[in-house]
């Protein structure tokens, strides 16, 4: 009886053991204990269990608890392991975790396609359900060309890619490009190829007349960029609100924008003078900044000025608010 | 209604002679190009510089930003238009000058094709039939000037599509010939 009491006790414990329960274990030293206290008591009072079977089942407790010990001391230890097969071991696990990183990185990068799939059909979507839109309302492509930039995606990159054959959108700022040099060439004798963008984009629309898809200037500030590709021949000048766009390959500095600022501030022109008194430059300064923006057409002289008492002063036309013609 | 003046003719520096070549040069091209249409819109074929800039008129004068042409300036321009061939002096001093807001080339075609499309070839006309006849009214060589139109008629000539002669009474005629 005591054999299956035993066995019984020893298979749970074993099962606790791989389970590395500490409490259950500390239970069964406590009743492993309580046996052989009740063992020792039963003996006097000559009892229905021999002396030899009950000296047995303490040995088997005691025997237990040892092993428990063992386990829970040497375990880890084991575990961690020693030796060639140990380094076997590790290898594979290591072949192990790279397999599933693997895999888990290719599962990345399929979703990361198939989340761009979804996203190149639905803006495929939302430009052909919007393509009118896009071409005729400037506004409108503003805000798409916005959304493209921010994603790294270009319509304008080539005329013969996806977008210009679902939106024609490609060309359209090349033709653009090709109106705003044809504009610009027109009035270089008169204003020296500086324009005012919204003198300029006036004429285009003129240009390209009432059929035409509306533009404005964001339109035009895009096509100038592109022009940047063929050289430094276009450029945009920032005269503090007014932005005006230089096309001759001409290098202002920062004195012929001043200039230009200054004779913004006083109805389009300026005088060596007004430019002493309010900038504080020297004579010779003065007369080279001038010089410079005569020569290029880009300044009239005016020698009829009351105001100025006969002081020859000098006009710029690419601030009036119309061209000069 | 009194000509329409360009927008440039109300911009200050436009009064101004400007010194850089290129600059200079749009410069004249709008100035002729202003004195042109104005003469062909007033029907205008002579012009005095001297009494036109006494008078302050507004081909040279613009009242409203006070800037006229002066004398000196006024005589580069017409200088360029002559070099172009549409004008000539009619003084040594240069003060008086024909506007050809036609050239006599342009002229001569004109008369020529209201010739062959009315039937007149081999035909004696008067200057004064083509100046104020009632079969030209509507033509744009109606009320040419005198000079001009004998210039015109010697342009024809050359081209033997015409013969200047005298008439009685010191009345030039022509006759026209088809070719």
């Amino acid at each position: 009886m005591f054999v299956i009491i035993d066995l019984c006790t020893l298979k749970t414990l074993k099962l606790e053991i791989s389970n590395r329960n500490p409490y259950l274990v500390i239970v069964f030293f406590i009743f492993g204990f309580a046996v052989l206290k009740w063992g020792a008591s039963s003996r006097r009072t000559a009892s229905l269990i021999s002396a030899s079977s009950c000296t047995h089942f303490a040995f088997k407790v005691l025997f237990l608890l040892n092993y428990n010990i063992f386990i829970y001391l040497c375990l880890p230890a084991m575990r961690r392991g020693v030796g060639i097969q140990a380094i076997h071991k590790a290898n594979q696990h290591q072949k192990q975790l790279n397999t599933v990183s693997e895999q888990i990185t290719s599962e990345q990068i399929k979703k990361t396609n198939e989340q761009l799939q979804t996203f190149k059909s639905n803006l495929e979507e939302f430009a052909i359900k919007h393509k009118k839109d896009i071409i005729k309302n400037p506004e409108f492509r503003k805000h798409f060309q916005d959304m493209c930039s921010v994603i790294g995606v270009d319509p304008l990159a080539s005329n013969k890619g996806f977008w210009s054959q679902m939106l024609g959108v490609g060309d359209f700022y090349y033709q653009l490009a090709v109106q705003i040099i044809d504009v610009c060439l027109r009035y270089r004798s008169t204003n020296g190829g500086l324009i005012e963008i919204n003198t300029l984009t006036d004429h285009i629309r003129k240009m390209r007349g009432k059929a035409a898809n509306e533009i404005s200037k964001d339109d035009i500030e895009v096509s100038i960029a592109k022009l940047k590709v063929l050289g430094n021949g276009f450029n945009i000048l920032k005269i503090e609100s007014k932005k005006i766009v230089q096309s001759v390959p001409c290098e202002l500095n920062k004195d012929h924008t001043d200039v230009l600022i200054n004779a913004q501030h006083n109805d389009g022109y300026t005088s060596p003078s007004i430019l002493a008194s309010s900038l504080g430059w020297s004579e010779q300064r003065i007369s080279s900044v001038l010089e410079v923006l005569l020569n290029e057409g880009m300044a009239w002289i005016d020698n009829q000025s009351i105001q100025h008492k006969g002081e020859v002063i000098y006009w710029f036309p690419s601030l009036w608010s119309s061209t000069f013609e | 209604m009194s000509f329409q003046f360009p927008s440039y003719y109300s911009r200050e520096p436009f009064f101004t002679i400007q010194p850089v070549l290129n600059t200079r040069k749009k410069q004249l091209e709008m100035w002729i190009d202003l004195v042109l249409s104005y003469c062909r819109y007033n029907k205008v074929y002579e012009i005095d510089i001297n009494e036109y800039i006494k008078k302050d008129h507004k081909l040279f004068y613009n009242e409203k930003i006070n800037r006229r042409l002066s004398n000196e300036s006024t005589k580069i321009i017409f200088e360029e238009m002559i070099e172009i061939g549409n004008g000539e002096w009619l003084d040594k001093d240069k003060n008086r000058v024909m506007v050809w807001w036609r050239k006599p080339e342009e002229w001569a075609t004109l008369i020529y094709k209201w010739v062959l499309d009315s039937g007149q070839t081999n035909q004696v006309l008067t200057l004064w039939e083509i100046q104020k006849g009632d079969d030209t009214k509507n033509q744009e060589f109606y009320d040419l000037d005198t000079n001009v139109l004998i210039k015109s008629l010697k342009v024809l000539e050359k081209q033997s599509k015409a013969q200047v002669f005298q008439g009685t009474d010191s009345n030039l005629g022509v006759k026209f010939f088809s070719i």
